[in-house]
Formats: structure tokens, sequence, C-alpha cells
């Protein structure tokens, strides 16, 4: 898997075309009906899902994170790379760039 | 409709089951016969068509509202915008096991034309809503219906629990064929003489237990699934709240004949039903032994848990 060393700050994420998803209990499900395996993201992750309905970069994302939690840059940043490792893994999300300076 | 005049032809057989009105060329004795009075139009069509192409091996083919069954040794079946279905049967096929592949596989079929959501589940009633209980083959579901069978509570359908949805998006469950499937010693527990009853399955010790119907009261909202599953010996018996998308992978892993969802191009559909059943129903998953020894006390804690529920609902 080479997606991990792409996931740059500068790396855009979009989400994956065709991807369903559905509201419970206060978690976003979404699923991939190629894959089968249903993904369900907490609060934090949902927003983050919110963001990517138009792509836009990692750096963007925890912006706007940190602008909602009292979160520290590092720990947001390597919380957002590590969650959207595994969207990625679930092929949840496009990625694109983010190999460049 | 050119076939409406043959209706009321001799040799056609009319049910009720699932909620729908079904006319069928095959008798099907595992079905209460539909009310005479009900002048309704059926909702599906069962016909025997002789077919010169009796496919040998099994397969599964799509083609537009059509979806072809085909099991070896049984026969075929044309299930066809989920109102019609046409059996060929094997020429070798006995008329039980040609009815279990027609009430089983094809009418699964059927549900999913249909846009409804079948469960791989029993469900009982207990003080006017459905209570379903899944879980994979051989776990006990039925064993499990038969007792709360025995203790009074009714029996609303056996190993297929339909649903469908209120305008509101609420799962409703709908009475099933009035029968419970058991091995011939969970028969001889529940005090049925196996002698006295139809076998299930050529050649298998699993034997029908009729029920009574509960089509005429028709479908009740659904408060639960069950999930029932192994426990490790030495661990508690524990019955664990599902939430997010555990409940909904839960769900979606127990729909009945799920895997003809994508061939079907339905998988968004079953996701979004299986959501449903997540956000207005509580899904548990029930770690239990398997043995009569351990079964009542087990069962009994089952009881409470859903009696407690309702109590809570009504506080």
């Amino acid at each position: 898997m080479n997606a991990p060393a792409i996931l740059t700050e500068n790396a855009v994420v979009g989400r994956t075309a065709g991807v369903l998803e559905a509201e419970v209990d206060d978690e976003i499900v979404l699923l991939n009906i190629e894959k089968g395996n249903c993904y369900g993201l907490n609060k934090a992750g949902s927003r983050v899902w919110h963001f990517i309905a138009e792509p836009c970069r990692v750096s963007d994302i925890c912006a706007r994170l940190m602008a909602e939690y009292d979160i520290d840059a590092e720990t947001c940043m390597r919380q957002v790379i590590e969650l959207l490792e595994q969207l990625n893994s679930e092929d949840l999300i496009t990625i694109s760039g983010g190999s460049g300076p | 409709m050119q076939r409406s005049a043959k209706l009321d032809a001799p040799g056609l057989h009319r049910y009720a089951a699932f909620g729908l009105n079904i006319v069928s060329e095959i008798p099907l004795p595992e079905l209460y016969p539909a009310r005479t009075d009900s002048g309704a139009e059926p909702d599906v069509r069962i016909r025997l068509e002789a077919s010169p192409e009796t496919s040998g091996s099994g397969m599964f083919v799509v083609e537009a509202d059509s979806v072809t069954l085909a099991f070896p040794g049984i026969g075929r079946y044309r299930v066809h915008a989920g109102a019609d279905i046409a059996v060929t049967p094997h020429q070798d096929a006995s008329a039980r096991n040609v009815r279990l592949f027609l009430l089983g596989s094809a009418f699964g079929v059927l549900f999913h034309q249909r846009g409804l959501f079948p469960l791989h589940a029993n469900a009982i009633v207990a003080n006017g809503a459905a209570f379903a209980f899944g879980g994979q083959a051989g776990i006990g579901k039925s064993t499990l219906a038969a007792y709360f069978q025995s203790r009074g509570y009714s029996v609303l359908c056996d190993d297929v629990c339909v649903v469908s949805f209120d305008v509101q998006g609420r799962p409703l469950a709908w009475p099933g064929l009035p029968r419970l499937k058991l091995w011939k010693d969970a028969a001889n527990v529940f005090g049925y003489d196996s002698e006295q009853l139809e076998r299930a399955v050529d050649g298998h010790e699993k034997y029908h237990v009729p029920l009574p119907s509960l089509e005429a009261q028709g479908p009740f909202p659904l408060a639960s699934l069950y999930i029932l599953g192994d426990r490790q010996p030495g661990a508690e018996f524990q019955i664990a709240r599902l939430t997010g998308s555990s409940a909904l992978e839960a769900i979606a892993d127990n729909i009945y004949r799920g895997e003809y969802l994508a061939p079907m191009n339905l998988a968004k559909a079953g996701f979004e039903h299986a959501a449903r059943v997540a956000r207005h129903g509580a899904v548990y998953t029930v770690s239990r032994l398997r043995g009569y020894d351990v079964f009542a006390s087990e069962v009994e804690k089952l009881e409470r848990h859903f009696n407690d529920g309702l109590a809570e609902q009504d506080a």
C-alpha cells in the first residue's frame, strides 16, 4: 500500500464516488459497496467527511478542525492522517497530489 | 390482463402470507389459504412452466427485472418484477423440495424485488411489538421461538422476517410462514410428536410444527433484533447493545439472501433499509451456550430483557 506515502499535508482528499452513507446513533456510517465493509465515523470523523464533500487539502482539514476543537496542531495532523489512512484503505476517499514541496 | 380469466379456473390455490395475496398453480400446504371473501387482486402469481432447458447446475442470472435461479435436481425459478414466479421442477424433484426452494430462495428474490427487507430471523410478538431473533443457521433460532410459543407468546414468523417501512421510515415486521422448522429432538422437548409432523426436507430429521397464522393481524412495529451467537464456556451470558456502524453491519449480515442484493443492483437499498432498522430499532448480540441444560435459564433472561425494554418504552 503506497497510500500513506502520499498522504501529506499538501495532499488533496475527496470522497470516492458512489460511497453510501447513513446516520445512525450520532455516527456517520459509510459503505463502499465493492468493498462491503461498513465504516463508522465519530463526531470529529463526521466533520472531516463533511469537509471533504468538496476535495480539499489535508492542511485545510486540520485548520478547520482546530477552529472547532481544542486540539494542538501536531495531534490534529496525526489524527487526521490516521483517519484518512483508514478511509483510504476502505477505498472511501481519493487522494491526489501531495508529493510536491 | 389475459391471465385474469384463468384466475378463477379450477386448480388455482389462494394463500395469504407476508402480507401478500398469493395465487398458485402449485399447492402450498405450508401456507394458510386466503380468506375466500377477499376479492383482492393477487400480489404474487406462481405458475408451473414447462421448459425444455432445465439447467443441470446451480445458477443465478439477473436480466432487467427478472432473476432466474436454478438448483441441481430441484428445478428452475424465474422471478419477475416481484409479482410472478415461474417454476420448472426437475423431473426427479419431490414436490416438498420444490416448495422448499420456492418459499426460500425464490421468495427471497421476490422480497428484494418488491423493495421489502427480509431478515434471516424469527420474530415473536410481545405487547403489540415484534422482537426478532437472528444469527447464523444452527444457532437455535427456531428452538427459541418454540420456547416463546410455549410461554404464550405468538410467533410471527420463522426463518424469514419480512420488514417494510412506514412513512416515517420505521420498520414493520410482517407475519411469515405459519410454522416452525424444528429438529426432531427440539420438537420432542416442546412436546410435539415428530411422527405426527410433516418433514421439512426430504431425508432430514427436521420437521414442520404448524403455528396459528397472524396474517389477519397485520404487521407489528419491529422493536428489537437480537443476534444470537455462541459464547465460550466459562464466559458470562451477555446481552450487549450494538450502536452505529456495528448495529448497521450486524443487521446487514442478517439479511435473508443478502448475497443477492449486489447482483440485483440493490446494495444501496439494502444499506438504507439496514440503516432505518438501526435507527428505529435496538440491536443486541446475545452470547449463549448451546444445549438444553442451560437453555431455560438463558432464555428467561432474554425474555426479561425484552419485557424490561417494553417497560422502559412505556415509562
